[in-house]
């Protein structure tokens, strides 16, 4: 795994290729030239201090902004030409994802269901798997603002995983999550790495990159600083939080 | 545009808002309140003035010796109730414990006699209701007492009245019953009814644009297959259906009500719609919820919090204020009101509604309310699609 990918884009074997990617908001450049890959079936990172420009980059990946500059390819759809078409090859969790208060857990993940066209015996089966994998059933007919966050993280997941998205795009997936919640957050997106999925995550947090990825991006103030496959990475400079800091500087520690 | 989608972001919407308690109470509560505060008050207001005027009034002479035949006649009539010469006469007369203050002058009785002039001074307060009432009934009760001097006058005379009265004069009034039946209730209703169409979906078009927002909901549709227009649509169509959810709870609560037994509510509330009219205002209203709710949601879209969007909205009010304070002008010019008022929004659909129910049909109004609402609802639909196509819009930071 490279971040620097080579301009001929083999779409399948890269779920995501983002191909100098910027985004303005005015006069404010929030990211430029974001380049990298992420081949089908990895987990990767991209790991950078707030403000570094990830929430930002993420949401051009998942069609919510559109790029200034620059595009990518998601499963070998275009962002730009093609938003539709990414946005059925994808299941995003944002930051801080909001859920409908008054929708029972089972209702909001049948609604997401609903967009994707699914038909609601399709959706009621895939339902009782997502919610059987993640031990959902208990409250799946609880109304969302009665779950604790956990819970609703769970739900969150399950709205992102409906339509059985080859990819999966999560904004720090573990942020505001008590020891527990983070746990079975992370388990999760091992075991979807381990089932062909391709996941895409933000970080600031150098454990969970490290835990996780099969690949990371280092982002800072907009730009991918440098980047490769975790094993690659740890063996060169063996530990990623002093290799992190070591490129953003002590400064923005 | 598929139709699938727009129902099933519209069928979560409803789901969300009707289990709203806040929707629901303001959606049920208040319009069975509404009428209940209207008629309740104006009920008790007209009653409040009927039994002022019933009342007999505080009445105080000064001189009373003078004038004893119209004494005796004074103490005669159930109008008057005599009560004690105060010290304070302007006083009195400024608080209301006395109405009227009568002065009869020394030698009241003789002029009469002797046939001199002589002047009987009322004294009252011209800006109490109750002291003005009093006068003018003494004035009534002074000019009976005055016919009989005269006719006693003439008889000593050997004259006939015929000499003093060549001709009398009979008012008919002949204003459409229409319109005095209607006036009341042509001054109320359509301001209640445009205010629900208007307001009545707006809690919901916050909780729908700027409340996700705050929620931060919206994100997760924006990266669903549904488009932007869906989106748009699904969310209008919310709004309008609980616009006119409302609308009915209204014409139940209110129209109906006073259609089926007008005097049971009092003088002026007699609904003078027929079958033309009704459908002309339906009509009229729909085109108005469509041209508010599609506003409310450009305009909301735009908040970053549902209190900045409560701001955006509030000018809303002065659109359905504005008609109210230019309803004597409308009740004194009627038809003649220039045409250009009828192109302004939300309160042409009130002056027309007040045209209707002052039982005047006038078809080129109707022509352009119809026309200019129907415009600004198509500007209002693109304006709200527009700004839910807006990146800075959305994410607004």
């Amino acid at each position: 795994m490279v971040p620097k990918v080579s301009e001929e884009i083999d779409n399948i074997r890269n779920a995501v290729e983002a191909v100098g990617l910027k985004k303005r908001f005015g006069k404010f450049t929030a990211v430029t030239d974001v380049t990298f890959s992420v081949p089908s079936g990895c987990v990767f990172g991209l790991l950078g201090p707030n403000g570094a420009g990830k929430t930002t980059t993420l949401r051009m990946l998942s069609t919510v902004y559109k790029p200034t500059e620059g595009t990518a390819r998601i499963m070998g759809r275009d962002i730009v030409k093609d938003p539709d078409g990414v946005r059925h090859s994808i299941g995003v969790v944002g930051e801080s994802p909001g859920l409908y208060d008054r929708l029972t857990a089972r209702e909001t993940v049948r609604f997401y269901g609903r967009l994707y066209g699914m038909d609601d015996r399709a959706i009621a089966r895939r339902t009782e798997k997502i919610f059987g994998d993640l031990g959902m059933e208990e409250y799946a007919d609880r109304r969302t603002e009665k779950l604790s966050k956990g819970m609703k993280q769970k739900v969150i997941i399950a709205r992102a995983m409906i339509h059985d998205p080859p990819v999966l795009i999560l904004d720090e997936p573990t942020s505001g999550l008590d020891v527990v919640g983070s746990r079975t957050v992370m388990d999760f997106i091992k075991d979807v790495g381990r089932r062909d999925k391709t996941v895409l995550l933000s970080t600031h947090v150098t454990s969970i990159a490290q835990e996780l990825c099969d690949g990371v991006a280092i982002i800072n103030k907009g730009r991918i600083m440098a980047g490769g496959t975790m094993k690659g990475l740890l063996k060169k400079h063996g530990n990623l939080e002093d290799f992190m800091f070591g490129i953003i500087g002590r400064r923005d520690k | 545009m598929r139709s699938k989608v727009i129902w099933y972001l519209l069928q979560k919407e409803l789901l969300d808002a009707l289990r709203d308690r806040r929707t629901l109470l303001t959606m049920l509560i208040t319009p069975i309140l509404f009428p209940v505060l209207i008629f309740g008050f104006s009920t008790l207001t007209v009653g409040h003035i009927e039994e002022t005027i019933a009342r007999t009034a505080t009445l105080a002479v000064d001189g009373e010796e003078n004038g004893m035949p119209l004494m005796e006649n004074l103490s005669a009539n159930d109008t008057f109730e005599l009560v004690p010469l105060p010290d304070d006469i302007n006083g009195s007369l400024r608080t209301g414990a006395v109405q009227v203050v009568v002065i009869i002058p020394e030698g009241f009785n003789q002029s009469i006699n002797n046939r001199t002039p002589t002047e009987i001074v009322v004294l009252y307060d011209a800006s109490r209701a109750q002291s003005l009432n009093a006068a003018t009934d003494f004035r009534t009760f002074l000019q009976d007492y005055e016919d009989t001097v005269v006719d006693v006058r003439l008889e000593d005379e050997n004259l006939t009245r015929e000499l003093i009265e060549p001709f009398s004069i009979g008012f008919d009034n002949r204003a459409s019953e229409e319109k005095e039946e209607g006036l009341l209730l042509s001054l109320i209703l359509p301001l209640a009814v445009v205010s629900w169409v208007v307001f009545g979906g707006m809690n919901i078009a916050i909780d729908i644009t700027a409340g996700e927002k705050e929620r931060r909901t919206l994100e997760s549709i924006l990266v669903s297959p549904a488009t932007r227009m869906e989106l748009v649509m699904g969310k209008f169509l919310a709004t309008f259906s609980i616009t006119m959810l409302n609308m009915v709870i209204m014409i139940v609560s209110i129209i109906l009500p006073v259609a089926a037994a007008p005097d049971m509510i009092g003088e002026g509330t007699r609904l003078n719609l027929d079958a033309v009219g009704f459908g002309v205002l339906i009509g009229v209203l729909l085109l108005l919820a469509v041209m508010s709710n599609a506003l409310q949601l450009a305009v909301c879209i735009f908040a970053k919090s549902v209190r900045e969007a409560q701001y955006y909205v509030s000018p809303f009010t002065i659109f359905t204020i504005i008609p109210v304070m230019f309803f004597p002008i409308v009740t004194v010019v009627g038809e003649e009101l220039p045409a250009g008022v009828y192109w302004a929004p939300i309160m042409n659909v009130i002056f027309l509604f007040q045209e209707q129910l002052l039982g005047t049909q006038n078809w080129y109004h109707v022509g352009i309310v119809v026309f200019s609402t129907a415009l600004y609802s198509v500007i209002c639909l693109i304006l709200a699609s527009e700004m839910f196509k807006r990146e800075g819009v959305l994410f607004r930071d």
